[in-house]
């Protein structure tokens, strides 16, 4: 059996070597299905306690891109071992970086943080159009939102993307959580959306809180 | 001496009387407007490129219309032309044909480091470029071809860009930033190794990007001075600095700071003066910038709290910025001009502010050129000292 503890703090102090060592063993101990869900559960608390680490700014956004590059490395070496068993999820995300931007950099660890917090995620990439979110929504239902960009060009391009959302039918049955660095109150009150944040442990809060 | 060329003359005295942490005559109002300039003519890049004489009448309308003692830069100045012939699309031009966005291609690969660090112009030269530039992967004579078309370009792009200083000047404006250099880390970071791969090599190959950046140093200091041993007090380099807001104070202290600070004294030693863009939020950084001499840097801020960076480094730092892009677009004239009463009442006494917004104009949405045009003529009337 795995320690556990041992697992969570290693992620959640970012050293690297000693999670993958830690997971080495623990896989070529030819672990259950169930076992090996534990552990990814305990690798997803270890990325909770980074998040918690940011917000008190002891991490830095280039700690957070480390720590998601982590947790990839870390389920991939368990994913032989998962088989094909889904675990509960706590509500379910549509992301992407509204049209015209290309930036994504922020999105992906928003992204990683929100997965490791429970959340079923479609990341729709960059540059996605109105109608790219506006399908997705309709099939996946998704309780949340998450539209991403860098450039201001964005702000607009986000208000668009809102009132395509209120012409389709579809903006009351959803929260939409804008981020990135222009977004500020006033930007998110012109947008229309539902909170904004530059931070991306601060937005997996408000998306958790919507949800609970 | 013209009108133009004496009023050219008082806002030099002014910028630098500001840089030396000394009372001028009034609060300088300086331009972080860039293709935003563009939007405001009602015209496109692709019109700019076309000729160069068109691109200044174009940039230089908004510089008629609201008051500026400085500008940061004029012109359409990326090299757009100089990558086409390399075969290169790092940049792009959005769907509105005036916001300029950036394609990140950085192929050195962490087990370079070595290689870079036993000779990175050769490494640069021979291996990088290649990977870089499509072009100069094409038979001969074809590469040999790409690289002529390139040189020639960026020969007249350095033609164009002192035309436009020129053009500037004749406006009675000046540039406050000649040359432009990069922080040792931050050469690594934009062209070799990108942002993930940098990030990731702190820390998993601490020893080697450290070194990378040391090795940078001598590099850094030749962009800024040209090989001089002495440089004029104005006008200033330039240095956007763009990974620190990521690191934290712990990383920024030990892979970034280390080298800049040899690049800063260089410049200092030679006599001249640094602009820096920081980036970000530097909060975590003060009492690095503290250590350096008295006058030697001009910060403009982008999201740190001015009036707290006044009381912490406003005795050494010369601080720009602190208007908020985003009151600029969508508050009231009234609002934007309260604002900018509060910034000169608490950052101009002693000197040492200069009157900007806190981020570069890009598009056209990005302020209410209304607002603008009202807070840069009540700074210029008010904040006479």
């Amino acid at each position: 059996m795995a320690d556990l503890q041992a697992i969570k703090k290693a992620v959640g102090e970012l050293d690297e070597e000693t999670v993958l060592s830690l997971l080495d063993n623990f896989v070529a101990s030819n672990p259950t299905e169930e076992e090996t869900q534990q552990v990814v559960t305990a690798c997803q608390q270890g990325m909770a306690e980074v998040g918690e680490l940011f917000e008190k700014e002891e991490y830095f956004v280039g700690d957070l891109i480390f720590a998601g590059d982590l947790l990839t490395s870390a389920i991939e070496k368990l994913k032989p071992a998962l088989g094909s068993g889904a675990s509960a999820k706590i509500g379910t995300m549509v992301l992407g970086t509204v049209e015209g931007d290309l930036h994504d950099i922020g999105k992906n660890i928003f992204k990683s943080m929100a997965d490791a917090a429970g959340f079923e995620i479609y990341d729709l990439g960059i540059d996605v159009s109105p109608e790219v979110f506006i399908d997705k929504i309709k099939e996946v239902k998704p309780q949340i939102v998450g539209m991403s960009g860098v450039l201001t060009l964005a702000i607009d391009s986000m208000k668009k993307t809102v009132d395509a959302f209120k012409e389709a039918g579809i903006r009351d049955d959803i929260k939409i959580i804008i981020g990135g660095n222009p977004v500020t109150e006033e930007v998110c009150r012109m947008v229309g959306a539902d909170a904004f944040t530059i931070n991306a442990a601060e937005g997996v809060k408000i998306s958790q809180g919507w949800v609970s | 001496m013209t009108d133009k060329e004496k009023l050219f003359q008082e806002r030099v005295n002014r910028f630098m009387t500001t840089a030396d942490l000394q009372e001028p005559d009034r609060v300088p109002v300086l331009s972080l407007v860039d293709t935003y300039a563009i939007a405001y003519a009602n015209s496109t890049v692709e019109e700019c490129l076309e000729n160069p004489e068109k691109e200044r009448e174009i940039y230089g309308k908004i510089y008629k219309d609201i008051y500026f003692d400085g500008a940061m830069e004029f012109g359409f100045s990326r090299a757009m032309k100089v990558y086409d012939a390399l075969g290169s699309s790092a940049y792009f031009i959005s769907e509105d044909g005036v916001t300029l966005q950036h394609r990140e291609n950085c192929p050195m690969l962490p087990e370079d480091y070595d290689e870079f660090i036993a000779d990175y112009k050769k490494f640069t030269d021979n291996v990088f470029f290649k990977r870089k530039y499509p072009n100069l992967n094409k038979p001969y004579p074809e590469n040999k071809e790409a690289l002529k078309k390139a040189a020639y370009e960026a020969a007249h792009l350095g033609k164009k860009i002192s035309d436009n200083v020129k053009y500037l000047q004749d406006m009675g404006i000046p540039l406050i930033a000649g040359k432009l250099s990069l922080a040792p880390l931050d050469i690594i970071f934009d062209f070799y190794r990108g942002f993930v791969g940098t990030t990731l090599d702190i820390r998993r190959v601490p020893e080697k990007i450290k070194e990378a950046a040391e090795i940078l140093v001598d590099y850094s200091i030749g962009l800024a001075t040209g090989g001089a041993d002495k440089m004029d007090p104005f006008p200033w380099v330039m240095t956007p600095l763009h990974i620190p807001t990521y690191l934290g104070p712990e990383k920024f202290g030990k892979f970034y700071w280390p080298s800049y600070k040899k690049f800063l004294l260089a410049v200092h030693e030679r006599g001249g003066k640094v602009f820096a863009a920081l980036e970000g939020l530097w909060d975590n950084y003060y009492e690095y910038l503290q250590e350096l001499p008295k006058g030697l840097m001009i910060a403009t801020l982008e999201r740190d709290d001015i009036f707290k960076a006044k009381k912490a480094i406003g005795n050494t730092i010369t601080l720009s910025g602190g208007m908020p892009l985003d009151k600029l677009k969508l508050g009231t004239k009234q609002e934007c001009i309260d604002y900018a009463k509060k910034l000169v009442d608490q950052c101009a006494p002693g000197g040492g502010y200069i009157f900007t917004t806190n981020l570069v104009l890009l598009s056209s949405g990005d302020a209410n050129p209304e607002n603008l045009k009202a807070v840069n003529e009540f700074v210029h009337e008010y904040g006479k000292y």
